[in-house]
């Protein structure tokens, strides 16, 4: 399998305190991983230094066998941040279309329009292109993010948080949507704190609290997360994950 | 009309700088108010008044063509202070400008009365002569207009992420939001010269909030914003010869005459 992602010995400290520590974790063409852990873990800043947002301490971080500094094909990886109030400034100029357009005309690349359209069918947009954001509800706006990170057809998709704020039919029905791009041949990274929203799709789970405590296959994590309580997650987390799913 | 003819070669330098003043600001503003920063063009006007003084005294007799550069190269060290003290410090912006205004209002203050001289051409920054205005003004003007177009041209996209706090991955905002400061100062420089310090913010909100409202999309809003600036410029003069008020004033005046829909049409100011 190729390493899409590939993170070795990274450390990273921000004012002085360390928030990674000795991080090695690999991710494989076709994963859908699971980065869990508790708030303030550490899992949403190493996602930003994957992404390029945050400058690690030290260590080094591969994306499809290239360095960081070197790496330029940005547009091969898809990014839902997690939601930001300032989708909903009132003064937002952004229509769904442009928004939806926007990764394609800031990395210059050509976008494909009959995939596009397929997505927001799929995303159910067609009848909101011409609206602005600020006229968008929560739901509307979190789907149009996410057709937004697939528009350029991307090989990885990383998730912060996505289901934060979407009612549970919604949440069930996102990761159905992951799993099944996962089978098409999309690699997807989802950073989540609300571990027993693992979907049975979900296939390696990296737990993170500073240091990277687990790494590997989601039964394995399930079966060592109920033997071993001090890592961090709850043991209730097997029964609630399995009897939701 | 003769006289209105002759009052319009009177002032023939000064209008045509301010108008592509008010152009070039025109594209910057929507950035402006989406980054909520509309007190920045404000604030760098504050700033600007020491290099000038400091300018005037070490350099009674320096011409415009190099005062006026030297003067956006002080403005832009000092506004630099600002980000240091909110990146570096972790202040709040508006915190870190009311330092640095302050400051530098204080080194005014302190220049002013040590070196008891008083400079004319201060008055003309603090509240600007369309009619003082040459064509070397004007050509200038023109220049940072057409430079502000290449750049938003350039940066539109970018600009525009950085404006909202928005990432995209691997994306550096950081030389499109040094270009855009470093223009911002030379257009408040410039504007100040036209329509003065006590004004020349003022450019930079009421027709980008209004084009903001009614654009139907992003792109519109960089047509609307510059022809609502412009038309500001024309009522303005109108106005000012109409009601005998400076130039200045009265283009801000008109200007106001923008809001006046959002108050009115609930679908404008939803």
């Amino acid at each position: 399998m190729k390493k899409i992602v590939e993170v070795i010995n990274l450390n990273l400290f921000l004012n002085g305190q360390q928030i990674l520590e000795n991080i090695n974790l690999s991710i494989e063409e076709g994963d859908f991983l699971a980065i869990i852990g508790p708030n303030g873990g550490g899992k949403t800043s190493l996602l930003k230094c994957v992404l390029g947002f945050l400058k690690a301490s030290s260590g080094e971080i591969n994306l499809f066998g290239k360095r960081l500094s070197n790496f330029k094909d940005w547009h091969k990886i898809g990014y839902v941040p997690q939601r930001s109030i300032d989708y909903y400034i009132k003064l937002n100029p952004l229509t769904v279309k442009e928004f939806l357009e926007l990764p394609a005309r800031v990395y210059r690349q050509k976008l494909d329009y009959h995939r596009l359209m397929d997505l927001i069918h799929l995303f159910g947009l067609r009848d909101l292109l011409s609206y602005k954001l600020s006229q968008l509800s929560f739901g509307q706006i979190q789907r149009a993010q996410i057709v937004q990170a697939l528009s350029l057809s991307p090989e990885i998709l990383f998730l912060d948080e996505p289901t934060v704020g979407l009612d549970f039919m919604n949440q069930k029905a996102l990761y159905d949507l992951l799993n099944q791009f996962t089978l098409e041949g999309l690699t997807v990274v989802v950073v989540t704190h609300e571990t027993w929203l693992l979907h049975k799709g979900i296939m390696k789970v990296a737990c993170l609290n500073r240091r990277l405590y687990f790494h590997g296959k989601h039964e394995d994590f399930c079966a060592l997360a109920l033997s071993s309580p001090e890592m961090g997650i709850s043991s209730d987390y097997h029964l609630i994950s399995h009897s939701h799913w | 009309m003769d006289e209105f003819l002759s009052y319009l070669a009177l002032i023939k330098w000064g209008i045509l700088a301010a108008s592509f003043f008010a152009l070039a600001s025109s594209f910057l503003s929507p950035f402006i108010i989406l980054n909520r920063n509309t007190l920045l063009p404000h604030v760098l006007t504050h700033l600007l008044l020491f290099p000038l003084l400091f300018l005037a005294i070490l350099w009674p007799d320096g011409p415009q063509s190099l005062v006026l550069p030297l003067a956006v190269v002080l403005t832009l060290l000092l506004s630099l202070f600002i980000w240091f003290l909110k990146f570096k410090v972790y202040l709040f912006e508006d915190t870190s400008s009311s330092i640095v205004i302050h400051l530098s209002l204080a080194l005014v203050l302190i220049l002013a009365v040590k070196s008891s001289q008083y400079d004319y051409r201060l008055l003309t920054f603090l509240f600007g002569d369309v009619m003082l205005v040459d064509w070397q003004i004007s050509f200038l003007s023109l220049v940072i207009f057409l430079a502000t177009l290449l750049l938003v041209y350039k940066y539109k996209w970018k600009l525009f992420l950085s404006s909202l706090g928005w990432e995209l991955p691997g994306l550096n905002l950081k030389v499109g939001n040094l270009y855009y400061l470093i223009f911002l100062t030379l257009q408040v420089v410039i504007g100040a010269k036209i329509v003065g310090v006590l004004l020349v913010s003022a450019f930079y909100v009421f027709c980008g909030i209004l084009a903001l409202k009614i654009a139907p999309n992003y792109r519109l809003v960089f047509l609307i914003t510059p022809g609502l600036n412009f038309f500001s410029i024309l009522g303005g003069m109108v106005l000012s010869y109409l009601m005998d008020i400076p130039f200045s004033a009265g283009t801000i005046i008109f200007m106001s005459l923008y809001l006046v829909p959002l108050f009115f049409i609930p679908r404008i100011r939803k």
